[in-house]
Order: C-alpha cells, then structure tokens, then sequence
C-alpha cells in the first residue's frame, strides 16, 4: 500500500479519492499543484469546488449514475482552478467495489490536456485567418495539386480574369503550353520538383491556355512553391501572382520614350554632354563625343571614364582666341558653380578633315525638387558654318570696301590678297595675263616673312598658258582648279630641285585656283593656299573663292573701265583743248530763259585773250559778238535750237578790240527722251579763210574785168569789121563773122557769170527792186530768147499779185533755168513753165523731160561749180555757176529754189519769190 | 553834127568805141586820161561825155562830182562805162546820167548815145 501510494504522488495526474457521497478522502500533489487547492482543503469538500460551470447538470446526473452503476466515465472536463482559471483535464472517474462487489469509493484521475487544447484552439484560429487570407488576398492565388491540376483559386483570380473558377475545367499548368512558348515552364517545373522560385514577368494571354472565357492579356509578375506535409511529401503547389500590366506597360513606355529621348540625342547634330553635380560625365551622345575626339559616344564613355578634366585635356578644344580650355572654365563648370546658363565659344581642329571648326558650348542646370542642382546640360552645336559665313561676308564687306576705296588696279589686287589671308587661306596671290605672259601682280601670307620665299618660288614657277595643270591651265581654260588634298608627291614630277625643296618646304595642304573672267575673258587667276597641318578648302571654301573671283573681277572691270573713262576724257579734254577753236556748252536751252556757259574749253584764251572764267557762269559769247552781227546772231540761234543744229558766221571782238570773223557750228544737246536740254558750239577763226576768199574774189574780180575791157574792144572792132565789108565779101564771110561774135557773146556772157558768183559769194549784191508781174517776165522772156524758138515751151497757170524784186537778177534766173531746160533735154521734148500763187509768194517751175538728176546731187547741183554727172559720168559742159547764182539771187529775194527730180525722168525746178519785201 | 567826148584809159576800147560812134555819124574826141577833165570838157564842148570809172590816177566819181558842179557844165550827159557791175550805185550816186557795164553791145551804146543827145 505504501509502495501505491508513493506511486501516486509522484505522478503528473492529478488523483484524489472520494467516498461513495463524492466527498472528498485523499488527493495527491499533483491535484494539490493543478487546482491550487491544499490537501487540507481539499479532503471533506466534494469535486464541486473545482466546477468550471462550463458543463450542465445533465452531464452530472450522466456521471453520477454511470459511475454508481459500476462503470468508469471519461470526458474531457473544464475545471476551475482556486486562482479561478480554467483548465482542460481528461477525467476518469472508476468506482472501487469492496469483496462483497458493493461501491465504497471513487478514484478520480485528471490528465492535463490545458496545452494540448490551446494548441488544438490556435490550429483552428489558424485555419481560419489563412482561409480569409486565400479569399479575401488582393493578389490571385491559385493552387494546384502535384501533378499540376488546379484545385483552388481565390477571389482576386476571378476578379483578373473575370471569370468563376469554376469556369476553369481541369486546368493544368504543366501541360499549358503558353507558358512553354513563354520560356518560363522551368521555374513551374522546379516548383513542383519542390523548389520556390519568383517567375519572371511574363505576358499571359488566357485564350492562348485553357482559360474559359477569359480573354485579353495580363502582364502577370508571379511566385510560385510547394507546400509539403510531415512527410516532407509535395501535397499542393500555390501560385500567387499579381497583375503588372499598368507597371509593365508603364515601364514599356518609359523604356521606349528614353530609347527614343537617346535616339533623339543621339542624331541631333548638337552634342549633348551632362554632368552631375560633381562634374563627372553621366551621358554623351555621339555628336559631343566626336567633338571631344572620339568616335563614339560609348567609346568616350568607356576610354575617358567619368574624369572630364582628364578628357579635355587630351581634345585641344581652344577658346576663340585660340588658348587651351580649362575644365574650370567650360559653361558646364560655372553652371555648376551657380550660375543659371552659360556659354562659350570654342574651337578644334576636326581630325578627320584636318579643318577648324567652331562650337558654340550652351550649359543649363536641371535642379533637384530640393532646388540643389543635379546635372549640367552641355550643349554644343556646330557653329563653323555660321562662321564661315561670317567671315565671308566680312570678307565680303571688307574685299567691297576695299574695291569702292580705290580704282587703281595694283592696291585693289594687294589689298584684296591681305584681306584673303585674314580669314581665309595662308597664302593668297593673284596673276594677271599682260601681253600674253602671267605676271604676278599680287602675293600674300599671313607670315610677312614667308613673302619672300614665295616671291623666290616664283622665279623658278613661271606658269604658262600652255602648262597642263596649275595656274596657266586654269587661265587657258577658264576652269576652276580645286586640289583638296595637295599631294606633295606630284612635285617630284618637278624638274628643278631648288623649285621642288622650296616648295616642299612650304608644304601646301590644299589648294585652289580661280579664274577671273571679265566679259568672257580670261584675264587673270587668284590661288589660294593652306599649309601644313592646315585646314583643307571645302566647298564652301570654293564657292567663297569664287565669289572672290567675282568680286575681283568686277573692281578689276572697274578700275579698267575707270582708266579708260579716264584716259577718254583726258583725251578728250586733250582734243579739246588742242582743237583750233572754241569749243562751249550753254544751258539751259534758250527757250528756258538766259543761257549760261557751263563749259568751255582753254583755246578761248588763246584765240579771244578771254579767260575761260570769264566766260563760265553768263553768256559772254554773245556778248562779244560785234555789235553790228548780235541781233542777227541771236535771231539765227533761235532758228538753230528750233532746227537742231547750225552754222552761224559772225564777229567777234577780242579783248585787244580786234575784230575775228568766226563760222560757229552748233548742235542742240538733248536728253535720253530728246528733251533739249542746251547748245554745244564750236567756232572756228575764219578771218583767214574769210581773207583769202575776200582775195580770190578780188583776185577774180580784177582778172574778169582784165577779161572784159579786150572783150569789149573785140566786140567793137568785130561789128565794125563785119560793116566794113563789101557786100560781096560780106556774104561770103558772114557765117564766120556770125560765128566769132557767137563767141564773143559767150566769152562776155561766161565773164558775167564769173563776176556775179563772186559778187553773189561775197553777198555784194544789191537789188533794185520793184513791184512787178511775174507772168509778164516770164512771157517776154520765152517770146524775146531767139535761142529758145526753136523749143517747144508751154507755159501753164498763172499769179495773182506782183512780186517785191528786181527784175533783172529774177530775169537771169528764168533764163537760166530755161536755158539748163533746153540744154538738158532732147530737142524734141517740150518744157513746161508753171506759175501758182502761193500763201506768201508766187511759184515758178520749170519741168524738162531730160535725163533727170540723181538724189545724190540734188545739193551739189546748187553748190558753186557743182556739177551733175550721168549714168556714164560724163559731165555736161557750162562753168556750173548758174544755179548757185540762181539760188543765191532768189535767197536774197527771201525766196527759195529747189527741184523735184529723177534719174532718168526729167527734172522740175522751183523757185518762190515773196509778194512783199522781206526784212 | 553832135560831138562825143570819150575818156578811157584803155587805148584798143577807146580807139574801137571811136571808130563805131564815128560810123554812126558824131564828132568823136578821146582822151586816154582823166585830167584837167573840165578844161578838155571846156575845150571839146561835147554833147555827151562817155567816162571810165577807173581811170588811173583819179577816181571817177569823183571826176563826174567836180564836172556836175562846175558852171555851165552841170547840164552835159555824162554816161559811167565801167568793168564793174557793183559801181553802178556809186556812179548814179555821184550824178552821172546812166550807167553801162562793160561788155556792152554795140546797138547798146548807140542807143544810149543816141538817146542823151537827141535834144
């Protein structure tokens, strides 16, 4: 018994021992330690003490009477403990029987169960929490069973795809052959092998798979594991996955628009460089990293690193005056020291072309939210073209400056050679064609010293128009001659070896050679060089050279055409000057009111003693003209502005008082339109010419008069003779003495004629006049001219009034024209002798049917001695004095005379004679 | 019978103008100068006088001046024979009664002769 109940305390169980009432006999440490009930107060209570109240009075009477019929009763029971917790026991209640099988006692056993039913409660608290997690989770959960059908799938599935899951039948993910496509069957596979792993961002199109109805796409970024039981066996495999479209497609664009910002940057011709905020290099794109002398951007980005000082130091970028750049000093360096934009120009040599070329280096911040910059934005656009054409068109404006500065050919050429060397080549020479030879008219370099050299050259390079290449081919051909790329080989084919070692030395890198051209013709070349390491001419560079061609060429064409301006007005003025006689303008034109003289040339002095002063600015010339000619002399300019030009004789009286006879021509200057605008005269000194026609006219006079008093006397004594006669003798020399007295007639007549041309040429001729018929005259003259019977002569029409003359002058006129009437037509031919009357005068005419007069001497006929010639050239006989006499008589008259005529048809003459006296 | 003085200086004129006024019946007196032209006028005591402008040593107009205004002598014709056609004026102004240009025919003089001595 002892051994029992030591057994009994020492067990975990709480034992206790009641009588057949319930009351409480015996406990173990075990009850004592689980109820917290001493053993004291325990024995004589009943178990009720330690009732939970969890358990109603049916499940006692259950106990009572199982265990007072004999039987044990189990179940699991909620106690309470003294400090009022409660606890789970597994409760055994046996009833002991005494020898004679009635009940004495209960023994009660307890097992704790506390523990195990709390971990019984957090199960069930976790199935529950994980369940709501697999509905109510935002992501979609799927699960599958090991071999890959899908079991289960949560709300937020349904909702990504937008159908019930009870839609998907049978679904199984091993054999979805989408995902195969997809390349990502292996992460599934490792899942189910046991393995978790994250699925990469997959594009999932359910109509692809066995989806149901669900159709479109879903970017879906998935992770997929297994779960396993105790037996570490694969029971399920869950997928949870969330959709990523918005992301992804967000993404997708920003991917592209920097793929595209990066294409942007890339191709702009720009370069684009950007900093950060401790200057490293964090983009370029390939125009910048060209510029900074790499081939490509990724190459800057790999050779250079982030170090920009390091790369810049390497490039030789330059600012515009020509000094190497300092990081420090880049815009990108003073935007990062606070400056909003900076910018700087700079230079470099292109590697490729060996050309300088300028940038225009712009840097910008970009700020962070906080407003502390984060990057400086570089950028660098080419701007060598812009210089260019700045530079050409200041060699543009500078080389017209140059040309409207000077018209001397020599200082154009040497000025425009400097200016070329300025900006645009380092050498510069300009040939011109003289006298079939190239001569150099010009030579520049931008090293004074380097003159010399190139004058050197040029005494061993003569270029020849016959050359097959250089400047002499370009002036032959006209053509442009562009060597880009000057090979220094090509000099080898040079003979002279002084030649060739010169020009080696100076090593030109490229060359052109215009022509300049002026009206078509070739007179000369402009060459252009650059030197070693220089840059090479472009074809902007070509067409600057041309342009140059152009320009010279026309100040060339200037200047010649300057020269010859001047050289025809000096030669001009030279004739003018020289001409023996006054040459003068006057303006404006006498119908504008006073004339003044605005030109006149040096001989006035010589010629009037008048200096040339005196004379400009009035209208002296009139004034000196002798008193006696001046009303004439300005009535007859009148009549010579209203013809157009003129011939005046008057006189002049010199500043010595002597008197000058001049013949003065003058010619109406007009304008464009043929507006007059003035008179240009020149006068020429005839007191000579007047002299000796005064002396051959006396001269004239006197041998006539000689010729008359013999004439006379002949005349007399051959009447005489004739009377003397017998008539017997008469008869038979009658026909002789007729004929000598015929010839004396004749002789006397041709005297008469001599002494009035020279009476009619020295205007000595004075009229008697009177009143008289006309008719009359005319009609006694036909019937009185014995000479005449013979001929038939029809006289027609008639005058009205008497005309203002003298009779015997009009009467030598009549009978001169009948006389050329008969002697210059066939005898047969009848002559016509008209009379009308005119508005003023009264018209005469005679018509013969001769042989007529060519329109060519219709003037000479009028002229003195002026003869007519037939076809053959033979000329008729007479002195051809009479017309002249004619013509001047009727002129003093105020009359005219003219003809109608024909070659071959006959000839009218006319002559007017007014009815009134003409002042 | 009317008497002609004629004062030429040239001798074949004078002789041949004597020659045919004789034939047509006048007393014809010459003289190859002009001098003393009033005492040869006094002395010949012509009808007419026929004078050359020119004479050599004295100009003519001048002459026929001196002639018209001497008494007695104002009334005697004197007719100009002159070479030169332009004299005329000046001899019709000097006073000479008419004026004839050298050549003249023949019937010419006559009828001029004839005419200024008719009364």
């Amino acid at each position: 018994m002892c051994k029992f109940i030591s057994a009994v305390d020492q067990t975990e169980d709480a034992v206790f021992i009641t009588d057949i009432n319930g009351t409480i006999e015996y406990v173990n440490p075990a009850f004592i330690k689980m109820t917290g009930y001493r053993a004291s107060k325990a024995i004589g209570q009943t178990p009720s003490i330690i009732k939970s109240g969890e358990h109603d009075s049916r499940f006692y009477e259950k106990l009572w009477s199982r265990i007072l019929s004999g039987k044990s009763f189990r179940k699991v029971l909620v106690n309470k403990s003294k400090n009022g917790k409660h606890f789970f026991v597994d409760h055994t209640i046996t009833p002991i029987k005494n020898s004679s099988g009635e009940i004495t006692n209960f023994v009660g056993i307890w097992k704790d169960i506390t523990k195990r039913k709390e971990a019984e409660n957090e199960e069930k608290e976790n199935l529950i929490r994980y369940t709501n997690l697999f509905t109510q989770s935002p992501l979609s959960i799927q699960i599958f069973s090991p071999d890959g059908v899908s079991i289960k799938a949560n709300k937020a599935w349904e909702k990504l795809w937008g159908i019930k899951y009870s839609e998907l039948d049978g679904y199984n993910i091993l054999k979805d052959k989408q995902l195969k496509e997809i390349g990502i069957m292996s992460y599934i596979q490792s899942a189910f092998k046991g393995k978790a792993c994250e699925v990469p961002v997959i594009k999932f199109e359910p109509a692809k798979s066995k989806f149901g109805k669900a159709n479109g796409y879903k970017w879906i970024k998935a992770f997929i594991y297994p779960i396993k039981d105790r037996f570490n066996k694969i029971s399920e495999v869950v997928l949870i996955y969330r959709d990523a479209t918005g992301e992804v497609e967000a993404e997708k664009k920003l991917e592209t628009s920097q793929k595209q910002q990066d294409a942007i940057l890339q191709s702009v011709s720009d370069g684009i460089l950007v900093q950060n905020a401790k200057g490293e290099l964090v983009y370029v794109n390939d125009a910048a990293a060209k510029l900074y002398g790499f081939s490509s951007a990724k190459k800057m980005l790999f050779l250079g690193g982030k170090d920009l000082s390091k790369i810049l130091s390497k490039c030789g970028l330059r600012n515009e005056s020509g000094e190497k750049l300092k990081f420090d000093l880049l815009p990108a360096g003073e935007v990062l020291k606070g400056k909003n934009i900076a910018e700087s120009t700079i230079t470099y040599l292109d590697k490729d072309t060996k050309e300088t070329r300028w940038s225009l280096l712009k840097a910008s911040p970009i700020y962070t939210d906080k407003g502390t910059i984060e990057y400086a934005v570089n950028v660098i656009s080419d701007t060598t073209a812009q210089k260019r054409f700045e530079a050409s068109l200041k060699f543009a404006a500078e080389a017209s400056k140059v040309i409207s500065s000077s018209l001397d050919r020599e200082s154009i050429l040497q000025q425009l050679t400097d200016l070329a060397v300025l900006e645009f080549a380092d050498w510069c020479a300009v040939d011109i064609v003289e006298d079939g030879k190239i001569t150099l008219k010009a030579l520049a370099n931008k090293d004074v010293k380097k003159i010399k050299l190139a004058r050197n050259i040029r005494l061993f390079y003569r270029p020849d128009l016959y050359d097959r290449c250089g400047i002499g081919k370009v002036i032959a051909t006209g053509k442009i001659k562009h060597y880009r790329n000057f090979e220094l080989k090509k000099l080898e084919k040079i003979e002279s070896k002084k030649l060739r070692s010169m020009l080696k030395r100076i090593g030109f890198t490229s060359i052109i050679i215009v022509p300049v051209i002026i009206k078509r013709k070739v007179i000369g070349s402009i060459t252009f060089a650059t030197e070693r390491y220089k840059h090479k001419f472009s074809k902007h560079d070509l067409q600057i050279a041309q342009q140059l061609a152009l320009q010279l060429a026309a100040s060339l064409e200037n200047a010649q055409l300057y020269e010859d301006v001047n050289n025809e007005k000096k030669r001009l003025d030279n004739l003018v000057s020289n001409v023996p006689g006054v040459v003068w303008e006057t303006y404006p034109s006498p119908d504008k009111g006073e004339q003044k003289i605005s030109f006149v040339n040096s001989y006035v002095e010589k010629l009037l003693g008048y200096s040339t002063k005196k004379w400009l600015g009035t209208n002296f010339w009139i004034n000196i003209v002798h008193p006696e000619d001046r009303e004439r002399v300005v009535r007859e300019v009148s009549e010579i502005f209203k013809i157009g030009k003129g011939v005046i004789r008057f006189r002049w009286i010199a500043k010595d008082k002597k008197v000058l006879s001049v013949e003065a021509q003058s010619q109406v200057i007009v304008d464009g339109s043929g507006k007059p605008l003035g008179m240009r005269w020149v006068a020429t000194d005839i007191t000579e010419r007047e002299e000796m026609e005064r002396r051959k006219d006396e001269f004239v006079n006197i041998v006539s008069h000689e010729l008359r008093t013999p004439l006379t006397s002949l005349n007399i004594y051959s009447k005489i003779l004739q009377d003397t006669l017998n008539p017997e003798e008469k008869e038979k020399s009658n026909i002789y003495f007729e004929n000598m007295i015929k010839q004396v007639k004749r002789l006397n007549k041709l005297v008469k004629q001599i002494l009035n041309v020279s009476s009619v040429s020295t205007g000595s001729i004075k009229l008697n006049s009177n009143y008289f018929s006309l008719d009359k005259l005319i009609r006694n003259n036909i019937d009185g001219n014995k000479r005449l019977n013979d001929r038939k002569i029809v006289m027609k029409g008639k005058t009205s009034k008497k005309v203002w003359g003298d009779k015997d002058y009009v009467c030598q006129v009549v009978d001169n024209l009948l006389e050329n009437a008969v002697k210059y037509s066939p005898r047969s031919s009848e002559i016509v002798v008209k009379l009308r009357s005119g508005a003023d005068s009264a018209v005469v005419s005679v018509k013969d049917h001769g042989f007529g007069i060519a329109k060519q001497y219709h003037k000479t006929v009028f002229e003195r001695f002026g003869r007519v010639y037939d076809q053959v050239d033979r000329t008729y006989p007479g002195l051809g004095m009479g017309l002249y006499i004619s013509r001047e008589i009727i002129k003093k008259h105020g009359g005219n005379m003219w003809l109608k005529s024909e070659s071959g048809k006959g000839s009218t003459f006319y002559f007017s004679i007014p009815y009134n006296k003409i002042n | 019978m009317k008497r002609v003085l004629i004062i030429d200086d040239d001798e074949a004129i004078l002789e041949a103008m004597k020659i045919a006024i004789q034939r047509e019946g006048y007393e014809v007196h010459t003289y190859i100068d002009g001098d003393n032209i009033i005492d040869k006028i006094l002395f010949v005591k012509p009808d007419i006088v026929l004078l050359d402008l020119l004479l050599s040593g004295k100009d003519g107009s001048e002459l026929v001046k001196e002639v018209k205004a001497e008494n007695g002598l104002s009334q005697v014709p004197i007719i100009m024979i002159s070479a030169h056609p332009s004299a005329k004026d000046m001899a019709l102004k000097s006073g000479v009664d008419h004026f004839l240009a050298k050549p003249f025919d023949l019937d010419e003089l006559f009828k001029v002769v004839g005419k200024f001595t008719a009364s």
